[in-house]
């Protein structure tokens, strides 16, 4: 029997988040003690030793050299931002973490503000997380009462609704008060971030994570899970399961564990058909990929990603391009509209599959839709709309028979 | 500076090591196109037009925007490239108004079976910009001749509130070049993106029309769009209604050097044997009556100026004096430095001046009614048609000036009316009264345009100004007007005379 493992969400269930001393108990705040009594060119070392601690958020990006990027960095003024703008259809792992463990998030920004030479934090939050917003505020203050926030600022702020903002550089522009559009890269944020300064920003799950790291040493971290992306990792279940819950385990864990074990299974007797891992901006995955672990580079290796941890079962009872219409529809309404291929190109997409679905398009259609997705994927400014098009692609490539179905045949 | 080694189309070229792919292929005599890209500006990277192949790398990468590093290997023009920049084109198309590339008269929407001699006598296919914007120019290079979507349509309304510059937000492209030109160089702020996805607008401010907005009329916004989404409001068909149908009308234009440059490139004419008599010639083909040129109402002006400035530095206590004749400078002065508004010195501007004369020397002299004159100044300013519009811009009840006229207006004009500016015979200009006047040369190095090359720095002189030396400065882009008057408003002005 697979078995959850959690680490991250150590303390969810277990304290009241709205009680610093309840996470103190618990043994919060021991790593920020233990980090500041560290050397910060060691504690990134530590970090970076943890055998990669990968970023949680989707991209996967090495968080110890991201942290080493920004501590190299020479400025008057750093930032350290923590990526709580969630909004990655079917992810609420990152909610739960605000919402039942805020302190987890400070100690991990405190540690990073430490460590690159920060004083001044920000949380951007999704606008919709209201219960979050207030648990953070109210977490920061007792944080501050207690002088563990030693002379650093935090602040939270509500994100404006938009999902590009998801994305770093927009991140930033969107706290700088600024419309939320990517920005050109390089340079990347840690050397020119917020206000033009080395900015740090990581994600919920893998800031929540550091504390762990530094407390228990990074060869604690790096014998977890799988040796190129170690650790856990949160999933949030949705779709055609039984237990649409999330869950926390080793990255060595098999889909299949997941979706059968911890999930469930399929409910109405039904088949599986297809699992899409990571979000509407990842592809899909059929009933006889389900043996792989789930860590980054396994995923990466099937067609599919990791992404920010979603799992959505899809049983045999879909036809597949009636889920790409309302993945196509998120895209068009989500596109920020700086670039020509994802502005005029997800509103197309959404048109052409909508026409599909509705039985209404033909063979020329069909390609033009192929066409459009390879334009998009090497086209778009960034990635939302070089991804926006990754589900229809694999769909066509794993369910074509489905888009063959609701054809109209040509006269011969 | 540094360079490195880069490979372009299998050219092997060093090439400074912060320049970009667009610039490094210029120096290889490469040329990439572009759309969203304006020189000296904040390089957006919107367009994807200008996308290129860099070996190694997973997607296209922008050529403005992206740097070069040493051994990079870059394709500017594989078919790949081509396609993906036909695809963007093709996008932006089906989401812009037809004028340009479909005829709808003749049901044809292939760009190849338009045959080129029909088209120059239908005037059904009307853009302002047709012959002279980049989307159509890159359009035909790309050969877009059938777009694969359903077009969207033309859901927005023209705004012409200004009765200047007009927006048609149905051929926006949103690659926001005014918008770079109104905020970062003229300071002015008036345009700004709302929504997303394919619903982003670009619109004066807080969705407001035009006239609402701080938008002061500079028509800077018209010279960035590089397709005809803004551009400056049309008279020449009402104006050609007057010449020729108000037989009592007595028509007079008024013709300055200095747009023979503009109106040959616009014609497609070799500038060196345009004559500038053949323009004069061109306008009495048009049955234009009388053609003068703008060097005697510039005098006017420039001695009224002198007159005013010279009262004003006498009776000042404090403070710079602030002069201009510039409408768009006033109005920007207006909105937004209220505070310094016993500093400024205001004079008519050239077509002001030549309306007045007109309708009131020259008419009498002539012994034509007021009534029945009608003026006309031709100008690359679209600020003067907003001036223009102006109530107490008028003699005697009448307005100085009827109709203001661009130079693409003028070239459109001789094109739909065949005036072939070639063939004409140069004429002789006449007379608005010229002789009576001294010039007045003492304050010309500040007030002659031609004479100031400002170029967006603060353009600094000394002047002799009643017997005393006095330092002066002259700016022309208001992002420079702004930096000296903000200098004025802090007392740390080292200027006694400004003209903006």
């Amino acid at each position: 029997m697979v078995q959850e493992m959690r680490i991250t969400l150590r303390n969810v269930g277990n304290i009241n988040p709205c009680e610093v001393n309840d996470y103190v108990m618990a043994g919060g705040y021991k790593a920020l003690e233990k980090a500041r009594s560290l050397d910060r060119a060691e504690l990134i070392a530590e970090v970076e030793r943890s055998g990669r601690l990968r970023g949680r958020g989707g991209a996967g990006f090495n968080t110890g050299l991201k942290w080493r990027s920004a501590f190299e960095a020479e400025a008057d003024q750093k930032y350290v931002i923590c990526n709580a703008d969630e909004g990655e259809p079917g992810t609420y792992k990152d909610r739960i973490i605000l919402e039942n463990d805020p302190h987890s998030i400070i100690e991990g920004m405190l540690i990073c503000a430490y460590t690159i030479g920060a004083t001044e934090a920000y949380i951007y939050c999704r606008g919709e997380y209201r219960k979050a917003i207030s648990i953070l505020k109210n977490a920061i203050k007792q944080a501050e009462e207690k002088g563990l926030t030693g002379e650093v600022h935090m602040h939270v702020v509500s994100g404006a609704g938009s999902y590009v903002c998801g994305e770093e550089t927009a991140l930033i522009q969107s706290l700088e008060g600024k419309r939320g559009e990517p920005r050109l890269k390089p340079p990347f944020p840690t050397i020119e971030g917020f206000r033009a300064k080395p900015t740090v920003v990581n994600n919920v799950e893998t800031l929540a994570t550091i504390p762990s790291i530094v407390e228990k040493g990074a060869d604690w971290f790096k014998n977890t899970g799988k040796p190129g992306y170690p650790g856990t990792k949160i999933f949030s279940l949705s779709g055609d399961v039984k237990n649409k819950t999330y869950m926390e385990v080793p990255t060595d864990t098999t889909l299949r564990d997941i979706i059968y074990e911890l999930g469930g299974g399929i409910p109405n007797g039904r088949k599986l058909k297809a699992v899409q891992v990571g979000g509407s901006s990842c592809g899909f995955l059929t009933g006889d990929m389900l043996d792989t672990s789930i860590d980054f580079d396994s995923m990466a290796e099937m067609g599919a990603a990791l992404g920010s941890g979603s799992v959505l079962v899809i049983d045999d009872s879909h036809n597949m391009v009636d889920i790409l219409v309302s993945i196509m529809e998120f895209f068009a309404h989500e596109s920020c509209g700086k670039c020509v291929p994802c502005r005029e190109g997800t509103r197309r997409m959404a048109d052409l599959i909508g026409k599909i679905a509705k039985g209404e398009g033909t063979e020329q259609d069909l390609e033009l839709v192929s066409k459009l997705a390879g334009y998009m994927k090497t086209s778009c400014f960034c990635m939302l709309g070089q991804s926006a098009t990754t589900a229809i692609s694999s769909a066509l490539n794993l369910f074509e028979e489905d888009f063959q179905a609701k054809l109209i045949r040509g006269e011969a | 500076m540094l360079n490195v080694s880069i490979t372009i189309d299998g050219k092997k070229i060093s090439a400074p090591q912060n320049s970009t792919i667009l610039d490094a292929a210029a120096l290889a005599g490469i040329k990439i196109p572009t759309l969203c890209y304006m020189k000296d500006s904040n390089v957006k990277s919107n367009c994807r037009v200008c996308l290129v192949e860099v070996k190694g790398s997973r997607t296209f990468q922008p050529s403005c925007s992206t740097k070069v590093s040493e051994g990079m290997e870059i394709q500017t023009d594989t078919p790949e490239v081509r396609d993906v920049r036909k695809m963007s084109l093709e996008l932006i198309l089906s989401n812009h108004s037809w004028d340009c590339h479909h005829c709808l008269r003749i049901g044809n929407y292939e760009l190849e079976e338009l045959n080129e001699e029909l088209c120059s006598f239908c005037f059904f296919c009307d853009c302002v910009k047709d012959g002279d914007c980049e989307l159509q120019t890159l359009a035909k290079e790309y050969n877009v001749n059938k777009l694969p979507y359903a077009w969207a349509g033309e859901p927005y309304p023209l705004d012409q509130s200004t009765g200047a510059v007009v927006r048609n937000p149905n051929k926006c492209i949103k690659c926001r070049r005014c918008i770079e030109t109104c905020t970062d160089v003229q300071t002015v702020n008036a345009l700004s993106v709302v929504k997303r996805g394919n619903k982003l607008q670009v619109v004066p401010t807080l969705g407001k029309s035009l006239a609402d907005s701080p938008c002061v009329r500079c028509g800077k916004c018209i010279e960035s769009c590089p397709t005809g989404a803004i551009f400056a409001k049309e008279q020449f068909d009402e104006m050609l209604c007057t010449i020729r149908l108000q037989f009592n009308k007595k028509t007079i234009v008024n013709i300055s050097s200095k747009i023979r440059t503009e109106i040959a490139r616009l014609l497609e004419v070799d500038e060196a044997s345009l004559d500038f008599k053949q323009i004069a010639a061109a306008f009495r083909k048009i049955g234009i009556d009388y053609v003068t040129t703008d060097e005697y109402a510039a005098d006017r002006a420039m001695e009224d100026a002198t007159k005013k400035l010279s009262d004003k530095l006498n009776g000042r206590s404090n403070g710079p004096v602030i002069i201009s004749n510039s409408p768009s400078a006033i109005k920007f002065f207006n909105n937004e430095f209220t505070d310094l508004t016993d500093s400024l010195v205001t004079y008519p501007s050239n077509e002001q001046q030549f309306g007045q004369i007109a309708k009131s020397e020259w008419a009498r002299e002539n012994k034509i009614d007021p009534a029945n004159v009608c003026t006309i100044t031709l100008s690359e300013n679209c600020s003067y048609k907003a001036e223009a519009l102006l109530p107490e811009m008028s003699t005697d009840g009448y307005p100085n000036v009827d109709f203001v006229l661009t130079p693409r207006e003028i070239a459109r004009m001789f094109n739909k009316t065949a005036v072939d500016i070639t063939k004409l015979e140069p004429c002789e200009f006449d007379s608005l009264g010229a002789d009576k006047v001294a010039r007045v040369d003492s304050l010309r190095s500040l007030l002659d345009n031609d004479a100031v090359q400002t170029d967006g720095v603060i353009a600094e002189m000394e002047l002799l100004v009643n017997g005393e030396r006095v330092k002066a400065a002259v700016a022309q882009n208001l992002g420079v007007v702004r930096r000296l008057l903000e200098l004025v408003r802090e007392g740390k002005s080292p200027y006694e005379i400004i003209r903006i």
